[in-house]
């Protein structure tokens, strides 16, 4: 693996993430539910980031919220692969009219807004972890199709493949063993993109007010109830913030870097 | 080129029709019972039935939707079932405040993005620094920006409101001091993409002949990056803010929140929490519509700006 | 020694560009006078180095160090050191004192501009003139070019005219201002054989009119025949053989322009047994060139201990140069 500066920010500020996550109830110095009498207290030695409306401690609901933000992105992009990585291979390989009907659909859902299309669904069914992740899935494996249909495309027309063609392999065999070995790259890249884009939007979901119902502790929601108090303590709402700006960065330097 | 571009003006119909249709009946599907919706679960079926009776959502769906269709037209999209106004009487001024956040912030980003990508020295010196900034630009979230500025230029040093609206009643100036901070912040994420975008395009075009035949005339270094590279570069920039309008249909939801603007995305969100579905639809429809004409309009333009595909 | 009415005086002409360990030499102490209205043919292989003599002259090599002096007479008289001039200077001489023409007339155009603003371009950049002005002489151009119907020429766009056209279009551009140097880069390579004759004439005709010399960089060797008086042959970064065409085809002293006179096709070849005798081996990597002679592994007439040990010097005789530590030897023991 080349060594570039873009991918090493990029595992640093994922660990960091992967870490509060995982290690949420070791890195968190208070428990993140348990309010107080304290509320809306300016950042302290005991509150590193302050407390927020019902005393509870800033910091660790912003390390905990790395959970559910990570399971949401991890979900989503799963869930936008398994469906898009087939098509994308399939539509790619098979071209003719298969194709052309894919593409048209592809772009029409693609250069619809994202965000109204995920808001507008996730109001219907409710938000809940599975509930975000599929909507989001959802949303997002059209463009990784494209993507991989882009891949498919390319490597099609090398000779490697005629061989295989010629050697009398089918389709789905051809696919299996020449085709998708060749597009992991692409693959990964956007599995990482993807992640950073799910977790982006459900952010944003959050701040609408369409995520996790409280009190779990979720960055998006953590930044809308923390604007009413933005004189009084601005880290409720930047803290959480930064928070979501620094993995949706990290994800992204790494599958940008990838390419 | 006439025929190009009417054939594609004749595609989008089908197009417009077939996807506000499908709109339609996988809203009405997917909500179940736009009644239920409307009045909570557990409401009484007479209820019910009276709205279903006042909205017709008992008429088989086709029927709804060319219903819904023909008044469209006749300028009539229903009530809203919270307020019992037209939905056209709320809809429209909520349109021209998303409009004009989307138009100023596509216009910032656009010339940002173009300039600082294409002025000579700047490319050298500034280089690295914008690639940074395009990075940063394409991942902090709306809201994070919208509030970091407002802690700083509202909260902080107090020189700009916090709120993204004022309308023209109160003066121009007035006005477009509270459009500072919210064009500011929409425009972040496109700078960012245009300008990835374009600084890939111009470094290609770069490398082209007839680049160094242009400066083997004897022509400036920058009239070669902005007369000769810079049409050829921003071709697929022209597209892209087609098609990124089209993405704003919907209003900039997350920034119009932030600053408490009266747009299209909040009224959106307003109308989803308070299941008013009349709104709701026809926000959708004009969503859909908007997508469809915004990619139109970005595929014409570029028949019409490339030479190649404009003559013969 | 320079000569006294050399239109262009190159010296110690050095181009390096940087490389991945090191700089890479493209062009190594090359030495030539161009004297006004004559064409001199600069040969090669591709990457031997040729179009960065053209660029160099033109400064547009580009982030690279070059090293050495060209000398240019101006038309007004004066006489100056490119290598020393400013990107800002060297924008007077562009275009104007001496001009450029490219291999591929399709891409040497800019797709979004008309070919009469474009023309225009360069006529109003160096004289000033007002657009009717610039247009007039555009046109004129273009009918002496051979053009049929210059107007609609002018209001086309490049890619709606042929190749030869479009090369006629570059022609144009590049004599609107009347340089006094014509470099031509492989002109007619990307041409159909009939178009590339005419061009040749055209431009023969043109440097007859104009007395304009020119620096005609190909690799093909029929052409060269055709419009040249002198030629260069380059191999490696180096001028490596130079004189009159005639003396230089017909009795070739650098192996290698032996080598290459021999790998063109004979019409009157003994039947289709006769083989093309290609030159063994491939062009080096300017990276990571032969010890001693540059050509040495490829030569027939290589001597171990001496060809793969000593760099040969530049040898001069009247009007002709050989870079060979053997071709006296070669040369008397008569061609194999």
């Amino acid at each position: 693996m080349v060594v570039k500066p873009r991918r090493i920010i990029g595992f640093a500020l994922v660990a960091c993430a992967l870490s509060c996550a995982l290690l949420a109830n070791v890195i968190a110095p208070h428990d993140p539910l348990r309010s107080s009498v304290a509320f809306l207290s300016p950042p302290s030695a005991m509150h590193w980031f302050g407390t927020d409306e019902l005393g509870r401690d800033v910091l660790s609901r912003v390390v905990h919220g790395a959970r559910t933000s990570l399971l949401i992105g991890f979900g989503a992009a799963l869930v936008a692969m398994t469906i898009g990585a087939p098509v994308g291979l399939i539509a790619g390989y098979a071209g003719g009219k298969l194709d052309t009907i894919a593409v048209m659909l592809v772009d029409l859902f693609v250069s619809l807004p994202g965000l109204v299309l995920a808001l507008v669904i996730t109001a219907m069914v409710g938000p809940s972890l599975v509930n975000l992740a599929l909507v989001l899935g959802f949303v997002m494996w059209p463009s990784v199709s494209r993507l991989i249909r882009g891949q498919v495309l390319a490597i099609r027309e090398h000779t490697f493949v005629e061989a295989a063609r010629a050697a009398g392999g089918t389709p789905a065999w051809i696919i299996a063993h020449h085709i998708w070995p060749n597009t992991m790259r692409v693959t990964a890249a956007q599995f990482s993109v993807s992640v950073s884009l799910a977790i982006f939007t459900s952010a944003s979901l959050s701040f609408l007010g369409l995520g996790i119902p409280p009190p779990t502790p979720d960055w998006g929601g953590m930044v809308r109830a923390g604007y009413d108090f933005l004189a009084i303590n601005p880290l409720l709402s930047l803290g959480p913030g930064a928070a979501v700006t620094i993995t949706v960065l990290g994800f992204y330097l790494i599958g940008s870097s990838i390419e | 080129m006439l025929t190009i571009v009417i054939r594609r003006v004749l595609l989008a119909i089908p197009t417009m029709i077939a996807l506000t249709a499908l709109l339609f009946f996988s809203l009405t599907a997917l909500l179940g019972s736009p009644a239920a919706i409307m009045l909570g679960q557990d409401a009484s079926t007479e209820a019910v039935a009276a709205i279903n009776a006042r909205y017709g959502f008992d008429r088989p769906l086709y029927v709804q939707y060319f219903a819904w269709i023909t008044s469209a037209i006749h300028g009539d999209l229903g009530r809203s079932h919270v307020t019992q106004q037209s939905v056209v009487s709320a809809i429209l001024p909520a349109i021209a405040v998303s409009l004009e956040l989307a138009v100023l912030a596509m216009m910032l980003a656009a010339v940002t993005a173009v300039l600082s990508n294409t002025l000579p020295t700047g490319r050298r010196i500034v280089g690295p620094f914008v690639v940074s900034a395009n990075l940063i630009a394409i991942t902090v979230p709306n809201f994070m920006l919208g509030i970091s500025l407002i802690f700083i230029f509202s909260v902080g040093l107090g020189w700009l409101p916090s709120t993204g609206w004022a309308p023209w009643s109160e003066g121009a100036f007035v006005h477009l001091k509270h459009l500072i901070l919210p064009v500011l912040t929409l425009s972040a994420y496109y700078f960012g993409l245009f300008s990835i975008i374009y600084r890939a395009e111009y470094r290609d075009v770069e490398k082209r002949l007839f680049i160094q035949a242009a400066r083997a005339k004897g022509i400036s270094r920058s009239r070669v990056a902005f007369r000769h590279a810079l049409p050829n570069a921003i071709l697929p920039v022209i597209t892209l803010i087609g098609l990124s309008m089209g993405q704003l249909a919907g209003g900039a939801v997350v920034t119009e929140t932030v600053f408490s603007m009266p747009g299209i995305g909040r009224l959106l969100v307003a109308s989803i929490a308070s299941h008013d579905f009349p709104v709701m639809l026809a926000i959708a429809m004009l969503i859909v519509m908007g997508v469809v004409v915004m990619n139109l309009l970005a595929d014409i333009a570029y028949t019409i700006i490339n030479p190649q595909i404009r003559i013969d | 020694m320079s000569k006294a009415n050399s239109l262009l005086e190159v010296r110690d002409l050095t181009v390096r560009f940087p490389g991945r360990a090191a700089p890479i030499t493209a062009v190594k102490d090359v030495s030539f006078d161009l004297a006004p209205g004559e064409t001199v043919a600069l040969v090669g292989e591709s990457g031997c180095g040729k179009s960065t003599i053209g660029l160099a002259i033109m400064g547009l090599t580009g982030a690279t160090q070059v090293a050495g002096s060209m000398k240019l007479s101006f038309k007004n008289g004066e006489r100056r050191n490119l290598a020393e001039l400013s990107d800002r200077a060297m924008q007077q001489v562009r275009g104007n004192e001496v001009a450029m023409i490219f291999q591929e007339p399709m891409s040497s155009l800019n797709p979004v501009h008309t070919v009469g603003w474009q023309i225009r371009e360069a006529i109003t950049r160096h004289q000033g003139s007002t657009r009717a002005l610039a247009d007039d002489t555009a046109l004129r151009l273009l009918s002496q070019l051979g053009i049929p119907d210059a107007g609609r020429c002018m209001r086309s766009y490049p890619h709606q005219l042929s190749g030869g056209m479009r090369q006629r279009v570059m022609i144009a551009i590049a004599l609107s201002c009347r340089p006094s140097l014509l470099i031509a880069d492989e002109p007619t390579t990307a041409l159909d054989v009939t178009v590339q004759a005419q061009i040749l004439e055209l431009l023969k005709s043109l440097q007859a009119e104009t007395g304009m010399a020119i620096l005609f960089i190909t690799h093909n060797l029929g052409v060269v025949a055709e419009i040249a008086q002198r030629t260069m042959v380059m191999y490696a970064g180096q001028i490596v053989e130079a004189g009159a065409v005639d003396e230089v085809f017909h009795g070739p002293r650098m192996p290698y322009t032996r080598a290459l006179l021999d790998s063109l096709p004979q019409l009157n070849s003994r039947g289709d047994r006769a083989k093309l005798s290609a030159i063994p081996g491939q062009v080096p990597n300017p990276a990571a060139l032969p010890p001693g002679c540059a050509f040495h592994p490829r030569c027939r007439y290589a001597l171990h201990g001496l060809c793969d040990r000593q760099q040969p010097v530049l040898e001069t005789s009247v009007d002709r140069i050989v870079r060979c530590l053997r071709w006296k030897e070669i040369a008397m023991a008569g061609a194999p």
